[in-house]
């Protein structure tokens, strides 16, 4: 395979090659391939801040780039910045398979471990002549078989009916899928294996960590700034068991008739609004507060909510709520809340929340 | 501890003093968990080193149930789920007697009929044949109270999800899937404004629940077809209201079906019979036809029953195989498919060694079960072999008297 086309598919074992011998030092220290260094940081901080995006032509340096990225991932240690990067490189591979050949598309496919098979002329021909109901009056070709453990692995993340296993034409094991169809598998596939490679690798963090000191603070920051950008739409309906500890905690207190600071409050409605609670119901929680005054609360609810001031104000982080003697994560015995990359109570919950989602879907 | 206890419990410690629990692969990697004769709270969390470890804990201790995890872990001693650390998980089917509305008030026996036909359709129309799974995949275990368990053991599957587990439990349930998405439907236009739609079947060999509603509606037409000529229409009616639940509807898709159809004496001959695929045209309305594919799909599908929350949870607790069920003293027995085939489980279930003894109880209603192949009909205090004695007061229908 050429340069140009590995530059395009970086994670293929012949990719890897040009990097599998160089020593951490030489790779991320020295100023012979600080270009790629810098692109490879940049491709990480992008995913949160578009300005930071660094344009390379040299196919190399892409390739090297994009190995960094994976170091400095693994350095993070953190599953939404590697998620997110991970995602933003699915589709640029979607684009890059979609026009590339058969031959690049199943070497692709080889390389991520999804089983596949040539699909015999006379099914294409079936197919033809019977395409399934979502697809009659469509150009629609088949391209290969997959294995149906792989094609639910995969498509099960992707939504609509043409993903749904039930709804394919299932056959000893093999589903018939068009290039398009495969494509997105492949693309699945890939996110899939390149979070478990960096999560498989976490013990090469410490190590790691040196080599990328500055831009790990700044990461954190621009995630912390980009959680509390949330809209109220992107939490769903108010799930109250999937609260933080912090403030599940303010609440009981305020439930207890504790006097409350003025940080705990502030805390309280931020969060609440954002996750969109309506400011009527996060008065009644105030409602059973010792010093409650209906037009004062009111007030301090529409200002902070942005109601009065037309400035809405952020949700602190957790490093902001450490100091102001808010965070319970020692009391609480939180799993969640010990992670090194628990930076934030919206990003509690919104973990928290999807995690109790599944928990009850596999229950019902 | 009460007699009737007591009996049970030395009766199920002489059975693991003589006999070994079968374990399952990566036995020391999975969880294990036990309910007992003289305690109320279960007992999870555990984890064996060696086999002879968990010979001795079914000795010493006796269990009433005894689970082990599907799942295996790093550390399965471990309480708590993340620290566990979850590898991977066999994929597995529960098929239960509870979750068929057939089996509703129908004796044991009959009962484990219907389930076992359940679970054929899963093992050979599903797990075999669509999904391509062979033989030495598989393994299958009576469970040793109303049901079967059904594992795919086969790295590949370690690895699904909750989510991908559902969309295999979807595709053998077709739970609230509509049968016309596996029919293939033209606009035919008949006038200026007025349409008619045309539904296609399509091809056997097209794959997936296409093929199996053109399939089963052949298949299913013709086992009709047989018990309406050697048992007549009301015969007929009584399997249809099998699934319909419905005598009126029955009635009526009954007698559409044995209306005359041109070439054919009946439209169910030519549903069983015709080649052509457009034959779903015969019916006289939408409803009938509408009726006639609920029943099709239902035939198809494994009936709501796989235990839905068995197959998608990953944590779950299954019965030890070779271990005794509390609630009849059955075996949970693993069976090769050619044993699947040929098992009764009221014969072959019961463990060699509760056949030896008998055992005299009073008997608080009357019983009336076939076991061992032989007819029992028993009321009052009766000596019967231990296997009976074990059922009737692990089900609480008899109390012990004394060995006899």
């Amino acid at each position: 395979m050429n340069i140009r086309t590995l530059a395009k598919y970086p994670f293929l074992p012949e990719a890897l090659n040009i990097v599998r011998n160089m020593d951490l030092d030489e790779l991320l220290a020295s100023p012979i391939y600080e270009d790629a260094k810098d692109y490879g940081i940049a491709k990480v901080i992008s995913c949160f801040d578009e300005n930071a995006r660094v344009f390379v032509t040299d196919d190399e340096t892409k390739i090297i780039g994009f190995y960094i990225s994976k170091l400095f991932l693994i350095a993070l240690d953190d599953p939404i910045i590697t998620r997110r990067f991970a995602n933003v490189v699915r589709d640029e591979l979607e684009g890059y398979l979609i026009e590339d050949s058969s031959e690049n598309i199943y070497l692709v496919a080889s390389t991520l471990g999804v089983k596949y098979k040539n699909i015999p002329e006379e099914i294409i021909r079936l197919h033809r002549e019977n395409p399934k109901p979502w697809v009659a009056g469509t150009k629609y070709e088949l391209f290969t078989l997959v294995h149906f453990l792989d094609f639910i692995k995969y498509a099960s993340g992707i939504s609509g009916e043409a993903f749904k296993l039930i709804n394919q034409p299932l056959k000893d094991g093999w589903v018939p899928v068009s290039k398009e169809e495969f494509v997105k598998i492949l693309r699945e596939a890939f996110v899939k294996n390149f979070v478990k490679d960096i999560e498989s690798n976490a013990n090469k963090k410490d190590v790691l960590k040196k080599y990328f000191k500055d831009e790990i603070e700044k990461m954190r920051e621009l995630k912390d700034e980009y959680i509390s950008k949330y809209s109220s739409q992107d939490f769903g309906n108010v799930v109250e068991e999937a609260f933080p500890p912090c403030l599940k905690s303010i609440i009981v207190k305020l439930k207890n008739g504790v006097n409350l600071p003025h940080q705990a409050r502030f805390f309280l409605v931020t969060f609440l609004h954002k996750i969109g609670v309506k400011n009527e119901d996060i008065m009644k929680i105030f409602a059973t507060a010792p010093d409650f005054n209906e037009s004062m609360t009111r007030y301090q609810v529409e200002h902070i909510t942005g109601g009065i001031s037309k400035k809405e104000y952020e949700v602190p982080k957790c490093a902001t709520l450490q100091a102001y003697g808010l965070c319970v994560k020692d009391i609480a015995n939180d799993n969640l809340c010990k992670k090194d990359w628990m930076t934030h109570p919206l990003l509690y919950y919104k973990i928290k929340k999807e995690w109790l989602s599944k928990q009850k879907k596999s229950s019902e | 501890m009460d007699a009737n206890t007591a009996f049970l419990k030395s009766k199920f410690r002489e059975y693991y003093l003589k006999n070994d629990i079968i374990l399952p692969p990566r036995f020391t990697k999975r969880e294990y968990g036990f309910m007992f004769f003289d305690k109320k709270f279960v007992l999870r969390h555990k984890s064996f080193k060696r086999s002879s470890e968990i010979k001795r804990f079914l000795v010493e201790n006796v269990p009433k149930h005894a689970y082990y995890s599907t799942a295996y872990y790093k550390e399965p001693e471990k309480q708590d789920m993340e620290e566990k650390g979850w590898l991977g998980a066999d994929l597995i089917f529960d098929l239960d007697a509870d979750h068929i509305p057939e089996t509703e008030g129908k004796s044991y026996g009959e009962m484990l009929k219907i389930v076992k036909k359940e679970a054929e359709k899963l093992i050979f129309d599903f797990l075999m044949g669509d999904m391509g799974f062979k033989e030495k995949e598989l393994f299958i275990a009576f469970s040793g109270g109303r049901g079967y368990h059904i594992y795919v053991r086969n790295p590949d599957v370690w690895e699904l999800d909750s989510d991908d587990r559902r969309e295999i439990v979807n595709y053998i349930t077709g739970e609230g899937v509509d049968i016309y998405k596996f029919l293939r439907i033209e606009e035919l236009k008949t006038g200026r404004k007025k349409s008619r739609k045309l539904y296609y079947l399509y091809p056997l060999n097209y794959g997936g629940w296409y093929s199996k509603v053109h399939s089963g509606i052949i298949r299913e037409s013709k086992h009709l077809l047989e018990i309406y000529n050697s048992n007549g229409e009301n015969a007929m009616i009584e399997e249809i209201n099998k699934i319909l639940k419905d005598k009126k509807l029955s009635k009526k898709l009954a007698k559409e079906l044995l209306s005359e159809n041109k070439e054919y004496a009946t439209k169910l001959e030519h549903l069983a019979e015709g080649k052509e695929s457009q034959k779903l045209q015969i019916f006289k309305n939408d409803s009938l036809r509408d009726l006639f594919l609920l029943y099709i799909k239902n035939k198809i599908r494994i009936r709501g029953e796989v235990d839905e929350p068995v197959t998608t949870d990953i944590h779950r607790l299954i019965r030890l195989i070779g271990s005794l069920h509390g609630k009849t003293g059955f075996l949970v027995r693993p069976l090769t498919l050619k044993e699947f085939k040929n098992f009764n489980p009221l014969k072959d279930a019961i463990p060699e060694i509760f056949k030896k003894e008998n055992t005299k109880i009073k008997i608080k209603n009357e019983i009336k079960i076939e076991m061992n192949g032989e007819n029992y009909e028993l009321q009052g205090e009766e000596c019967v072999p231990d296997y009976i004695a074990i059922f009737a007061i692990a089900r609480g229908l008899a109390d012990f008297i004394a060995r006899c």
